[in-house]
């Protein structure tokens, strides 16, 4: 079975079980009910029987043909189910139950578009139809066609709200399309309805690191690795959200526990590997690189990690072997040729490593990285003329690099352009102060709560404001602040910067009690 | 390189691209050091904030050392601050900055009562001159609190002038490295302090908050994100005692801000003093000496700042020597573990030439580096490079990372074609011993000739690496006294010709981390046994020179006594030649 077809079943399951019988009509037929007791009672045989003892009877009912649809799918008889929706599509083709079903088997065939057809047209005879709007745009998500997978969930979550991984798919959906507002909500929905639901508490712990609230997306992916101690995927993205709290140490045994159980997922080695570097454990990060390029000698990545880690620890003519290595082997990574240039650069040989700067801006032309290097080695041999437009191309690709405005600045001034040198050298300084206030305004925050904790409630305030001045942008900065002005009796200034930290990072939990302001 | 063979190590040079001379790369080292600190009885403690974590950046720094000649025997003293811890001292165990007295048999007295420099505190830094031009060299000591000036009585005792010369302050700063010099030229030599962070510990986030992290470790926090600190420039009225000028002298408007290291320097070979500052995290100073009474900053401008890609970098100590032998001052400063120190060549047109790579200066990167020192270990006439190195947090011991909290130094040859080599492995202990190092010192303490180095590591008693060197190579060191100039000559230009080779230096004040060198200036002559010429330039503008001079000596040199003569003959023909 494919993956794909796979995770359709893995739908199926997770969804209203199985399909479900059609409801009775006013008057049950004898057939009818005895045949519903026994499906609902696990004896399909049962059902079996008398369905096809009234198909005999009435051999062209649409509905007992579908009925016994769902007892072949019962009895895992794929085929026969398959067949009998066919035919009682033949007598009523109107029957939006039975295109769902018969979609839903042809999507576990491998028959995707066939499948996705069928969906359509259930969906299309009977909106109302839940499993219709469900099944097609899981499989339309599946398919990578999200675009499209969007409404049919949305329509199925409006039929059903509480359907847990309908709204789990919903969040995927809308993660994948930039909505993580959006996403965070339906996945953590998904969670409050189904809390046993892994896969979901993953999707949830990955969204929410991606919208920056790392402690929220800890706590779910622990859930799910909790949950599901089986899961790569989870334990891999909680050791990914680890280190980027900053949380070294248990990102490498979150990651070293995933090499331990599932020896051939390579990326959990890759990230135990970049965990040990962040750790500062460079013998052991080596280590870790040093089977991996064992394990698939042809690996480009491997190689270039490797390679990283000998540089870190000074190694140049090991690093310099296996970044070599790494740019031979994959024409494409743009990391390799421009780390082996800054080994070669630091170990001074700076034009040698010209011509790698150069691959590594073919590789990727909107490398800033490689642009401001290749400049910074060209002004040094004295080519001003190039250096300059790679600087200017450093400033295009990266607004923000204080550097390459700095160096700007200097070769402009070298030149005597006095008035573009001014105007580059005052960029550089905007640049280098508002990094300088975003530090002192995490400073400040940390004072305030420090403040707080200390019942020094005025010392608070006034650390919170400065933080607020320093970084108009620190959301967490505008929470607090918005709660302790709200907490002196000044509601709405508190108000004000209480929207502004939810517009800022829209994951900051208000405070309770805390209208909409 | 570590452990290599002599034939893998020799290949492991040429795949780095450097091409040693094949005899020289493989003979053993002309000079080694072994620590004698023991021995000559520096044995006292540097106390320094917590052992095995730091709450503040405050217990990280460490303390600077000096050598200098305090009571005129002619043999170098030593003074090394000391520090204290946030609870404070034990009763009876307050730990002191140390004076100790050279006796001249290798052996050292601790005479830091009688002296009357028993000064507890968060010492930082110390520099030595002669401020009073009584003939006294004497002291100031910076502190995180009030930095305190020592006037030398002349009799083996000082007495605290903090207050009588007018640098009490008003509120709390962190004073680091300082520097005396004459920047006015008015014969009085006046005061530059560094400053670093304006602290507050009640509102400075501790590592408990987890804010800060070195990876992933929580530690001391800043100084990012804390406010930086103002550099301080007193002037010398005269009168014992002193104003500050700051804000008038252009100094408070520095492109950067978290000062540590301070050297003198003449960059600009115009005979008026500058200034360079190491400052963390932010673009290092160049405060060029406007001749006006005023200073300008021209760090960022003139290149001489950030790292050759632009970067700042968290500088710490500074060395200055012409290492190139081009005749202008070069800077050398040592940064932060995960970077490398920074060359900044001094080519004279005003600008600074990052050489760190070109010159194999790239090559480490696992130690972070304090004290520093340009310093001729050889006599061979060429500079070589000796650094301190310690990490900032004792917590990085709960890494496996690769240099650790205690590290060891990092001593690099001069090539004599514009590169240097490691040689640290070469020379093995006690330079491979590591230690938590900060403030280092230079200075011919046994007046053998040879440059030693005095080491203040922090938790631990100094080192003082007495330097042997095993080739019969001469040197020559001058000792200049001011008359019209300032006494201890500070700002002086010195210019030694021998064998067709020229070497250009200076006396300087302040210096590597925080510390104080020799204010003796030392050159080695490798073969040659004379000394055709010695020009001074003094740092009010007299230019003289002293010819024929023996070798392997000590050449005392007072203002007025030489023979009127242009600094740079070459300079001033070439000149002459263009007037006419």
């Amino acid at each position: 079975m494919t993956r794909r077809t796979s995770l359709l079943l893995l739908v199926a399951l997770a969804g209203p079980a199985l399909a479900q019988a059609p409801a009775p009509p006013a008057a049950a037929p004898a057939w009818f009910t005895e045949a519903s007791r026994s499906l609902e009672a696990g004896r399909a045989e049962e059902a079996r029987a008398a369905i096809e003892g009234h198909l005999v009877d009435v051999p062209d009912d649409a509905s007992a043909l579908y009925l016994l649809g769902v007892v072949h799918e019962r009895r895992r008889d794929p085929a026969a189910a398959r067949a009998a929706y066919e035919k009682a599509l033949g007598h009523d083709p109107k029957l939006a139950e039975a295109h769902d079903r018969l979609g839903f088997l042809l999507g576990q065939a491998g028959q995707t578009e066939q499948a996705v057809a069928r969906f359509r047209e259930a969906a299309r005879l009977r909106p109302s139809l839940f499993d219709a709007w469900y099944h097609l745009g899981a499989t339309l998500w599946w398919t990578k066609q999200p675009a499209e997978a969007l409404p049919a969930l949305q329509a199925a979550v409006k039929l059903q709200p509480r359907h847990a991984e309908a709204r789990f798919y919903l969040g995927l959906v809308l993660k994948q399309q930039g909505d993580l507002p959006g996403a965070v909500g339906h996945l953590r929905e998904a969670t409050r309805l189904a809390p046993n639901l892994a896969v979901a508490h993953n999707h949830l712990g990955a969204a929410l690191l991606a919208w920056g609230d790392e402690d929220g997306a800890i706590t779910s992916l622990r859930r799910a690795v909790a949950l599901d101690p089986s899961s790569t995927d989870a334990a891999n993205n909680l050791g990914l959200a680890l280190m980027q709290k900053g949380e070294a140490d248990e990102a490498v045994a979150t990651f070293r526990a995933l090499v331990a159980s599932a020896a051939d997922f390579g990326t959990a080695r890759h990230n135990l590997g970049s965990a040990l570097l962040q750790k500062g454990d460079l013998a052991a990060a080596i280590e870790v690189y040093r089977e991996l390029t064992r394990l698939d000698p042809t690996s480009a990545e491997a190689r270039y990690n490797l390679g990283l880690a000998l540089k870190q620890k000074d190694e140049f003519a090991a690093a310099e072997t296996e970044l070599r290595k790494a740019v031979e082997l994959d024409c494409a990574l743009p990391d390799p040729p421009y780390t082996l240039a800054v080994v070669l650069w630091q170990t001074g040989r700076g034009p040698e490593a010209v011509p790698f700067l150069r691959d590594a801006i073919a590789r990727k032309a909107d490398s800033a990285d490689a642009h401001y290097l290749l400049g910074t080695l060209l002004r040094q041999q004295g080519q001003a003329d190039e250096a300059l437009r790679e600087f200017k191309e450093t400033i295009r690709h990266q607004p923000s690099a204080a550097e390459a405005w700095l160096s700007l600045g200097q070769m402009l001034q070298q030149r005597k352009e006095t008035e573009e040198a001014a105007r580059a050298f005052a960029e550089a300084d905007r640049l280098n102060k508002r990094k300088a206030d975003v530090q002192a305004s995490r400073v400040a925050l940390t004072a305030g709560l420090k403040k707080l904790a200390e019942k020094d409630a005025a010392g608070a305030l006034a650390q919170l404001q400065e933080a607020v001045r320093l970084d108009p942008e620190n959301a967490r900065a505008h929470d607090q602040l918005g709660r302790a002005l709200k907490a002196r009796g000044r509601a709405a200034e508190g108000d004000r910067h209480l929207a502004e930290a939810r517009r800022l990072a829209p994951y900051l939990a208000p405070p309770a009690g805390a209208g909409t302001p | 390189m570590r452990g290599w063979s002599a034939v893998a190590g020799f290949l492991g040079l040429a795949a780095l691209g450097l091409r040693p001379a094949a005899s020289e790369g493989q003979a053993p080292l002309a000079f080694a050091f072994t620590n004698a600190a023991r021995e000559a009885g520096l044995t006292a403690v540097t106390v320094f904030g917590g052992k095995e974590t730091n709450k503040y950046l405050l217990e990280t720094t460490g303390c600077g050392a000096a050598f200098l000649d305090y009571d005129n025997d002619g043999r170098l003293d030593v003074f090394l601050v000391n520090g204290t811890t946030l609870e404070g001292p034990a009763k009876g165990q307050e730990s002191t900055n140390h004076l100790y007295r050279n006796k001249g048999d290798g052996r050292f007295e601790d005479v830091t009562v009688k002296a009357g420099l028993a000064q507890g505190g968060w010492g930082q830094g110390v520099c030595a001159g002669d401020y009073d031009n009584d003939g006294f060299v004497d002291l100031a000591v910076t502190y995180w609190g009030q930095n305190r000036l020592y006037r030398n009585r002349g009799d083996g005792t000082f007495e605290d002038v903090t207050a009588k010369a007018g640098l009490l302050e008003k509120r709390k700063r962190w004073g680091t490295g300082c520097a005396f010099l004459d920047y006015d030229r008015d014969g009085r030599l006046d005061l530059f302090v560094a400053n670093y962070i304006d602290i507050d510990l009640s509102t400075t986030p501790t590592p408990d908050t987890g804010l800060c992290r070195y990876k992933g470790i929580p530690v001391a926090c800043g100084p990012p994100g804390l406010p930086g600190g103002k550099n301080v420039l007193y002037h010398n009225e005269g009168n014992g005692r002193f104003a500050d000028v700051s804000e008038r002298a252009g100094i408070t408007k520095a492109s950067g801000t978290y000062a540590l290291g301070v050297s003198t320097l003449d960059f600009d070979g115009d005979g008026w003093t500058d200034l360079y500052v190491a400052d963390d995290s932010n673009p290092n100073a160049l405060y060029l000496n406007k001749r006006d009474g005023t200073f300008e900053d021209v760090g960022v401008r003139a290149g001489c700042a950030y790292s050759q890609d632009g970067k700042p970098q968290a500088g710490m100590g500074v060395a200055v020597g012409d290492y190139d032998r081009n005749g202008t001052m070069d800077v050398f400063v040592t940064n932060f573990a995960g970077d490398t120190s920074t060359l900044h060549a001094n080519p004279g047109d005003g600008f600074c030439e990052d050489r760190t790579f070109m010159a194999g200066l790239g090559v480490n990167t696992r130690f972070l580096g304090w004290g520093v020192g340009f310093a001729d270990f050889e006599n061979r006439a060429w500079l070589d490079l000796f650094l301190v190195n310690g990490h900032v947090y004792p917590e990085v011991e709960q890494l496996r990372t690769e240099a650790g909290y205690k590290q060891r130094k990092v001593v690099y040859r001069n090539r004599t074609d514009g590169r240097f080599e490691d040689v640290t492995e070469r020379l093995g202990p006690p330079v491979t011993d590591p230690k938590a190092g900060r403030g280092a010192a230079f200075g011919d303490y046994d007046n053998n000739g040879t440059v030693d180095v005095l080491v203040n590591n922090v938790h631990d008693a100094p080192d003082l690496f007495r330097n042997e060197v095993r080739v019969g190579n001469h040197w020559i060191a001058v000792k200049l006294e001011g008359t019209r100039s300032n006494r201890s000559a500070i700002g002086a230009r010195v210019r030694c010709e021998a064998a067709g080779q020229a070497q250009t230096d200076e006396v300087r004040s302040g210096g590597s981390y925080a510390s104080q060198n020799d204010l003796r200036v030392h050159f080695g002559l490798a073969q040659a046994v004379r000394v055709d010429r010695v020009a001074v330039r003094w740092p009010n503008g007299l230019e003289e020179e002293w010819r024929d001079l023996g070798a392997d000596r000590i050449v005392p040199l007072k203002e007025g006594t030489g023979t009127a003569g242009a600094f740079d003959r070459r300079a001033a023909e070439t000149t002459k030649a263009e007037s006419r």
